[in-house]
Protein backbone atom coordinates (compact mmCIF):
# COMPACT_ATOMS: atom_id res chain seq x y z
CA UNK A 1 0.00 0.00 0.00
CA UNK A 2 1.91 3.03 -1.33
CA UNK A 3 1.64 6.61 0.15
CA UNK A 4 -0.16 8.75 -2.09
CA UNK A 5 2.03 10.95 -5.21
CA UNK A 6 2.32 14.41 -3.77
CA UNK A 7 1.76 16.96 -5.80
CA UNK A 8 0.86 20.40 -5.13
CA UNK A 9 -0.93 22.37 -8.32
CA UNK A 10 -2.04 25.01 -6.00
CA UNK A 11 1.40 25.62 -4.42
CA UNK A 12 4.17 27.81 -5.10
CA UNK A 13 6.52 26.24 -2.83
CA UNK A 14 8.01 23.04 -4.03
CA UNK A 15 9.09 20.12 -1.82
CA UNK A 16 13.04 19.48 -1.86
CA UNK A 17 13.25 16.48 -3.77
CA UNK A 18 14.83 13.51 -2.01
CA UNK A 19 13.02 13.04 1.31
CA UNK A 20 10.16 10.81 0.97
CA UNK A 21 9.08 7.97 3.44
CA UNK A 22 12.06 5.75 4.18
CA UNK A 23 14.90 8.20 3.12
CA UNK A 24 14.98 10.23 6.11
CA UNK A 25 16.79 10.28 9.51
CA UNK A 26 15.75 7.27 10.59
CA UNK A 27 15.75 5.51 7.93
CA UNK A 28 15.13 2.03 7.67
CA UNK A 29 12.74 2.29 10.91
CA UNK A 30 10.45 3.79 8.78
CA UNK A 31 7.91 1.40 7.21
CA UNK A 32 5.03 2.32 5.24
CA UNK A 33 1.60 1.90 6.14
CA UNK A 34 0.83 -2.11 5.50
CA UNK A 35 4.21 -2.62 4.27
CA UNK A 36 4.92 -4.40 7.61
CA UNK A 37 2.18 -7.51 7.01
CA UNK A 38 4.56 -10.34 6.39
CA UNK A 39 3.28 -13.06 4.12
CA UNK A 40 1.99 -16.18 5.46
CA UNK A 41 3.69 -18.87 6.50
CA UNK A 42 4.92 -21.43 3.70
CA UNK A 43 3.69 -24.80 5.48
CA UNK A 44 5.77 -26.31 2.65
CA UNK A 45 6.15 -30.43 3.37
CA UNK A 46 3.04 -30.47 5.15
CA UNK A 47 0.06 -32.58 4.51
CA UNK A 48 -3.26 -31.33 3.85
CA UNK A 49 -4.23 -32.98 7.65
CA UNK A 50 -1.98 -30.92 9.01
CA UNK A 51 -2.23 -27.58 7.51
CA UNK A 52 -6.18 -28.36 7.96
CA UNK A 53 -5.13 -29.04 11.66
CA UNK A 54 -3.13 -25.48 12.08
CA UNK A 55 -6.30 -23.64 10.53
CA UNK A 56 -8.63 -24.81 12.97
CA UNK A 57 -5.66 -24.29 16.05
CA UNK A 58 -5.10 -20.93 14.65
CA UNK A 59 -9.25 -20.00 14.65
CA UNK A 60 -9.64 -21.54 18.20
CA UNK A 61 -6.58 -19.53 19.83
CA UNK A 62 -7.43 -16.21 18.15
CA UNK A 63 -10.97 -16.70 19.54
CA UNK A 64 -9.74 -17.27 22.81
CA UNK A 65 -7.45 -15.26 23.55
CA UNK A 66 -7.26 -14.95 27.63
CA UNK A 67 -5.78 -11.74 28.79
CA UNK A 68 -3.15 -11.33 31.98
CA UNK A 69 -3.63 -6.91 32.28
CA UNK A 70 -0.16 -6.28 33.82
CA UNK A 71 -1.06 -2.64 34.69
CA UNK A 72 0.93 -0.15 36.01
CA UNK A 73 -0.53 2.75 35.57
CA UNK A 74 -3.51 4.73 34.07
CA UNK A 75 -3.55 2.30 31.16
CA UNK A 76 -5.13 -0.35 32.77
CA UNK A 77 -8.14 1.61 33.75
CA UNK A 78 -9.07 2.03 30.05
CA UNK A 79 -8.53 -1.94 30.04
CA UNK A 80 -11.36 -2.00 32.65
CA UNK A 81 -13.66 0.44 30.26
CA UNK A 82 -12.95 -2.13 27.60
CA UNK A 83 -13.56 -5.48 29.90
CA UNK A 84 -16.91 -3.78 31.23
CA UNK A 85 -20.22 -3.27 29.21
CA UNK A 86 -20.14 -1.07 27.40
CA UNK A 87 -17.38 -2.46 24.98
CA UNK A 88 -17.64 -5.71 25.87
CA UNK A 89 -14.39 -7.90 24.90
CA UNK A 90 -16.69 -10.78 25.69
CA UNK A 91 -18.00 -10.56 22.13
CA UNK A 92 -14.47 -11.98 20.87
CA UNK A 93 -13.99 -14.78 23.62
CA UNK A 94 -11.30 -12.52 25.49
CA UNK A 95 -13.20 -11.91 28.74
CA UNK A 96 -11.87 -14.30 30.81
CA UNK A 97 -9.33 -11.86 32.68
CA UNK A 98 -6.52 -14.19 34.94
CA UNK A 99 -4.20 -12.55 36.92
CA UNK A 100 -2.35 -15.71 37.47
CA UNK A 101 0.31 -15.90 34.06
CA UNK A 102 0.40 -19.56 34.36
CA UNK A 103 -3.48 -19.35 32.76
CA UNK A 104 -3.41 -16.58 30.54
CA UNK A 105 -2.64 -16.32 26.89
CA UNK A 106 -1.94 -12.91 26.00
CA UNK A 107 0.01 -10.18 28.23
CA UNK A 108 -1.69 -6.55 28.15
CA UNK A 109 1.27 -4.60 29.41
CA UNK A 110 -0.30 -1.51 30.70
CA UNK A 111 1.86 1.22 32.21
CA UNK A 112 5.08 2.79 32.47
CA UNK A 113 7.29 -0.37 32.79
CA UNK A 114 10.46 1.20 34.80
CA UNK A 115 13.51 -0.59 35.72
CA UNK A 116 12.57 -2.05 39.17
CA UNK A 117 9.69 -3.03 37.55
CA UNK A 118 11.44 -5.09 34.27
CA UNK A 119 12.49 -8.22 35.67
CA UNK A 120 8.90 -9.01 37.24
CA UNK A 121 7.62 -8.24 34.02
CA UNK A 122 10.29 -10.90 32.51
CA UNK A 123 9.56 -13.19 34.98
CA UNK A 124 5.78 -13.28 34.36
CA UNK A 125 6.26 -13.26 30.76
CA UNK A 126 8.02 -16.61 31.13
CA UNK A 127 5.63 -17.66 33.51
CA UNK A 128 3.19 -18.13 30.90
CA UNK A 129 2.42 -21.32 28.94
CA UNK A 130 3.14 -21.04 25.35
CA UNK A 131 1.52 -20.29 22.71
CA UNK A 132 1.95 -16.65 24.92
CA UNK A 133 1.12 -13.53 23.22
CA UNK A 134 2.12 -9.88 24.33
CA UNK A 135 0.36 -6.47 23.78
CA UNK A 136 1.78 -3.02 24.74
CA UNK A 137 -0.73 -0.55 25.40
CA UNK A 138 0.40 3.10 25.95
CA UNK A 139 3.36 5.59 25.13
CA UNK A 140 4.77 4.37 27.94
CA UNK A 141 4.61 0.38 27.34
CA UNK A 142 5.70 1.14 23.64
CA UNK A 143 8.47 4.10 23.69
CA UNK A 144 8.96 5.04 27.38
CA UNK A 145 6.76 7.91 26.21
CA UNK A 146 7.42 11.12 28.45
CA UNK A 147 9.17 9.54 30.43
CA UNK A 148 12.68 10.06 28.97
CA UNK A 149 14.57 9.34 31.44
CA UNK A 150 17.01 6.95 33.03
CA UNK A 151 14.68 5.05 35.26
CA UNK A 152 11.72 4.45 32.89
CA UNK A 153 12.35 1.61 29.87
CA UNK A 154 12.15 2.89 26.66
CA UNK A 155 9.63 0.58 25.19
CA UNK A 156 9.25 -3.26 26.56
CA UNK A 157 10.98 -4.75 23.22
CA UNK A 158 13.82 -4.51 25.16
CA UNK A 159 13.00 -7.26 27.54
CA UNK A 160 10.23 -9.00 25.78
CA UNK A 161 8.79 -9.85 22.42
CA UNK A 162 5.79 -7.67 20.96
CA UNK A 163 3.33 -8.83 18.92
CA UNK A 164 1.43 -5.70 18.78
CA UNK A 165 1.43 -1.87 20.03
CA UNK A 166 -0.69 0.12 20.83
CA UNK A 167 -0.21 4.03 21.03
CA UNK A 168 -2.10 6.35 22.81
CA UNK A 169 -1.78 8.15 26.17
CA UNK A 170 -3.99 6.52 27.34
CA UNK A 171 -5.74 4.72 23.93
CA UNK A 172 -9.30 4.62 24.05
CA UNK A 173 -11.20 1.12 24.70
CA UNK A 174 -12.11 1.24 21.41
CA UNK A 175 -8.59 1.70 19.97
CA UNK A 176 -7.32 -0.86 22.30
CA UNK A 177 -10.04 -3.58 21.23
CA UNK A 178 -8.76 -2.34 17.70
CA UNK A 179 -5.34 -3.47 18.82
CA UNK A 180 -6.49 -6.77 19.72
CA UNK A 181 -8.54 -7.07 16.95
CA UNK A 182 -5.61 -6.68 14.62
CA UNK A 183 -3.72 -9.28 16.37
CA UNK A 184 -6.32 -11.93 16.58
CA UNK A 185 -6.27 -11.44 13.06
CA UNK A 186 -2.64 -12.44 13.03
CA UNK A 187 -3.08 -15.12 14.65
CA UNK A 188 -5.44 -16.84 12.36
CA UNK A 189 -3.37 -16.41 9.47
CA UNK A 190 -0.83 -18.54 11.67
CA UNK A 191 1.81 -15.72 11.42
CA UNK A 192 2.91 -16.24 14.78
CA UNK A 193 4.43 -19.57 15.64
CA UNK A 194 5.98 -19.25 19.13
CA UNK B 1 -20.34 -3.89 67.50
CA UNK B 2 -22.63 -7.26 66.87
CA UNK B 3 -24.45 -7.56 63.85
CA UNK B 4 -28.20 -9.38 63.86
CA UNK B 5 -28.85 -11.40 60.60
CA UNK B 6 -32.22 -12.44 59.99
CA UNK B 7 -33.43 -15.75 60.51
CA UNK B 8 -33.48 -18.37 58.02
CA UNK B 9 -36.54 -19.82 57.50
CA UNK B 10 -37.51 -23.69 56.86
CA UNK B 11 -38.86 -22.87 53.49
CA UNK B 12 -35.71 -21.28 52.47
CA UNK B 13 -34.01 -24.68 51.77
CA UNK B 14 -36.17 -26.14 49.19
CA UNK B 15 -38.15 -22.87 47.62
CA UNK B 16 -34.57 -20.87 46.67
CA UNK B 17 -36.31 -17.47 47.14
CA UNK B 18 -33.42 -15.50 47.64
CA UNK B 19 -31.98 -16.60 44.30
CA UNK B 20 -34.82 -14.88 42.75
CA UNK B 21 -34.19 -11.64 44.74
CA UNK B 22 -31.14 -11.61 43.00
CA UNK B 23 -31.96 -12.65 39.29
CA UNK B 24 -34.90 -9.46 39.98
CA UNK B 25 -32.41 -7.36 38.68
CA UNK B 26 -31.12 -9.60 35.57
CA UNK B 27 -34.71 -10.02 34.17
CA UNK B 28 -35.18 -6.14 34.71
CA UNK B 29 -32.56 -5.14 32.93
CA UNK B 30 -32.94 -8.42 30.48
CA UNK B 31 -35.64 -6.06 28.66
CA UNK B 32 -33.64 -2.88 28.86
CA UNK B 33 -31.89 -1.60 25.07
CA UNK B 34 -28.25 -2.69 25.52
CA UNK B 35 -25.61 -0.81 26.17
CA UNK B 36 -22.46 -2.44 24.38
CA UNK B 37 -21.04 -1.12 21.45
CA UNK B 38 -20.29 -2.96 18.69
CA UNK B 39 -17.30 -1.79 18.08
CA UNK B 40 -16.20 -3.00 14.47
CA UNK B 41 -19.58 -2.77 13.09
CA UNK B 42 -21.00 0.23 15.47
CA UNK B 43 -18.62 2.56 15.78
CA UNK B 44 -18.81 5.71 18.73
CA UNK B 45 -18.13 8.73 17.24
CA UNK B 46 -16.00 10.87 19.29
CA UNK B 47 -17.15 14.78 20.45
CA UNK B 48 -15.81 17.18 18.41
CA UNK B 49 -12.81 18.46 21.34
CA UNK B 50 -11.67 14.45 21.16
CA UNK B 51 -7.79 14.15 19.93
CA UNK B 52 -7.09 11.46 17.95
CA UNK B 53 -4.50 10.88 15.43
CA UNK B 54 -2.69 13.78 14.04
CA UNK B 55 -3.20 15.07 10.47
CA UNK B 56 -0.71 17.82 8.68
CA UNK B 57 -1.23 20.41 5.94
CA UNK B 58 1.70 21.05 4.12
CA UNK B 59 0.32 24.02 2.03
CA UNK B 60 -0.92 26.12 5.21
CA UNK B 61 2.37 25.61 7.34
CA UNK B 62 4.74 28.31 7.08
CA UNK B 63 7.31 26.63 8.92
CA UNK B 64 7.22 28.54 11.87
CA UNK B 65 8.79 26.05 14.26
CA UNK B 66 5.93 26.67 17.16
CA UNK B 67 4.98 23.17 17.67
CA UNK B 68 8.49 22.22 17.70
CA UNK B 69 8.92 24.23 20.95
CA UNK B 70 5.74 23.90 22.08
CA UNK B 71 6.04 19.64 22.38
CA UNK B 72 6.87 19.40 25.82
CA UNK B 73 8.59 15.80 24.91
CA UNK B 74 10.54 17.35 21.80
CA UNK B 75 9.12 14.60 19.49
CA UNK B 76 8.23 17.15 16.42
CA UNK B 77 11.47 17.40 14.33
CA UNK B 78 11.27 20.20 11.57
CA UNK B 79 14.00 20.76 9.39
CA UNK B 80 13.95 24.08 7.57
CA UNK B 81 16.04 25.80 3.84
CA UNK B 82 15.36 29.43 2.62
CA UNK B 83 14.47 29.74 -0.62
CA UNK B 84 14.18 32.87 -3.41
CA UNK B 85 11.23 32.64 -5.19
CA UNK B 86 10.37 34.90 -8.31
CA UNK B 87 7.27 36.62 -8.33
CA UNK B 88 4.93 37.21 -11.09
CA UNK B 89 5.45 40.72 -10.94
CA UNK B 90 9.17 40.05 -11.24
CA UNK B 91 9.82 40.87 -7.41
CA UNK B 92 11.81 38.48 -5.45
CA UNK B 93 10.59 36.21 -2.19
CA UNK B 94 12.45 34.87 0.38
CA UNK B 95 10.55 31.90 1.81
CA UNK B 96 11.38 29.14 4.30
CA UNK B 97 10.66 25.38 2.80
CA UNK B 98 10.15 22.50 4.77
CA UNK B 99 12.33 19.84 4.14
CA UNK B 100 11.27 17.58 7.12
CA UNK B 101 8.08 17.69 9.35
CA UNK B 102 8.10 14.32 11.62
CA UNK B 103 6.52 13.00 14.66
CA UNK B 104 7.18 10.22 16.85
CA UNK B 105 3.83 9.41 17.48
CA UNK B 106 5.09 6.58 19.97
CA UNK B 107 5.82 8.62 21.72
CA UNK B 108 3.02 11.43 22.09
CA UNK B 109 0.50 11.89 24.78
CA UNK B 110 -1.83 13.72 22.65
CA UNK B 111 -1.58 16.87 25.05
CA UNK B 112 -2.86 19.22 21.56
CA UNK B 113 0.02 21.75 22.53
CA UNK B 114 1.23 21.59 19.17
CA UNK B 115 -2.26 22.40 17.66
CA UNK B 116 -2.75 26.05 20.32
CA UNK B 117 0.77 27.03 19.06
CA UNK B 118 0.14 26.72 15.54
CA UNK B 119 -0.43 30.58 14.38
CA UNK B 120 -2.23 29.78 10.94
CA UNK B 121 -6.15 30.26 10.30
CA UNK B 122 -7.04 26.82 10.03
CA UNK B 123 -4.58 25.14 11.80
CA UNK B 124 -1.72 22.79 10.20
CA UNK B 125 -1.45 20.77 12.25
CA UNK B 126 -4.43 19.26 14.16
CA UNK B 127 -5.51 16.30 15.95
CA UNK B 128 -9.45 16.79 16.13
CA UNK B 129 -9.41 14.08 13.14
CA UNK B 130 -11.53 11.47 15.37
CA UNK B 131 -9.26 8.80 14.78
CA UNK B 132 -7.75 6.26 17.64
CA UNK B 133 -7.04 3.18 15.37
CA UNK B 134 -3.36 3.38 15.96
CA UNK B 135 -2.34 0.16 16.31
CA UNK B 136 0.61 -1.65 14.33
CA UNK B 137 2.70 -4.93 14.06
CA UNK B 138 5.96 -2.55 14.17
CA UNK B 139 7.23 -0.23 15.74
CA UNK B 140 8.53 1.84 13.32
CA UNK B 141 5.04 2.12 11.69
CA UNK B 142 4.38 4.85 14.85
CA UNK B 143 7.52 7.11 12.70
CA UNK B 144 5.36 9.53 10.78
CA UNK B 145 6.93 11.76 8.04
CA UNK B 146 5.67 14.34 6.66
CA UNK B 147 4.09 12.60 3.82
CA UNK B 148 3.02 9.77 6.09
CA UNK B 149 1.38 12.88 8.33
CA UNK B 150 -0.58 14.01 4.99
CA UNK B 151 -2.20 11.11 3.97
CA UNK B 152 -2.86 8.40 6.29
CA UNK B 153 -6.47 7.57 5.19
CA UNK B 154 -5.87 3.90 4.94
CA UNK B 155 -4.57 3.53 7.65
CA UNK B 156 -7.18 3.43 10.22
CA UNK B 157 -9.48 1.26 8.21
CA UNK B 158 -9.94 -2.26 9.53
CA UNK B 159 -10.71 -5.05 6.78
CA UNK B 160 -14.10 -6.53 8.94
CA UNK B 161 -15.68 -3.08 8.57
CA UNK B 162 -19.32 -3.29 6.83
CA UNK B 163 -19.97 -1.17 3.91
CA UNK B 164 -21.15 2.58 4.13
CA UNK B 165 -24.64 1.61 2.86
CA UNK B 166 -25.40 -1.44 4.79
CA UNK B 167 -28.29 -0.64 7.32
CA UNK B 168 -27.54 -0.37 10.78
CA UNK B 169 -27.72 -2.98 13.10
CA UNK B 170 -29.76 -1.82 15.97
CA UNK B 171 -31.67 1.53 14.05
CA UNK B 172 -34.21 1.97 18.03
CA UNK B 173 -30.49 1.95 20.13
CA UNK B 174 -28.16 4.00 17.21
CA UNK B 175 -27.93 7.31 19.58
CA UNK B 176 -27.13 10.84 17.61
CA UNK B 177 -23.48 10.51 18.42
CA UNK B 178 -23.18 6.91 17.46
CA UNK B 179 -22.68 6.38 14.11
CA UNK B 180 -22.02 3.18 11.45
CA UNK B 181 -18.72 3.46 10.58
CA UNK B 182 -17.72 4.19 7.34
CA UNK B 183 -13.85 4.82 8.12
CA UNK B 184 -12.57 7.14 10.65
CA UNK B 185 -13.19 10.78 9.48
Amino acid sequence: MPVKETSFPDSIIRRKAGVGPGEGPEKGLITLPGESDREVADLGSSTYLTTTVDTMVNWARGNSLWPLPFGTACCAIEFMSMVSSHYDIARFGAEVVRFSPRQADLMIVAGTIVDKMAPVLKKIYEQMPEPRYVLAMGACATSGGFYRAYHVVQGIDEIVPVDIWVPGCPPTPEGLMYGILKLKEKIERGEIKR
Amino acid sequence: MQVEYPKHKWTDKFLLLDMFEGLKTTFRELWKPKVTIRYPEERMEPSDRFRGMFRFSFDRCIACKLCAIACPIDIIYIDVHDETLEQPDGKKKKVKVLDRYDIDVKRCMFCSLCEEACPTKPKSIWLTTKTYELATYDRGDLYFNMQQLEYWDERPEYPGLPDEDAPPLAPGLVAANRQLSGGAK
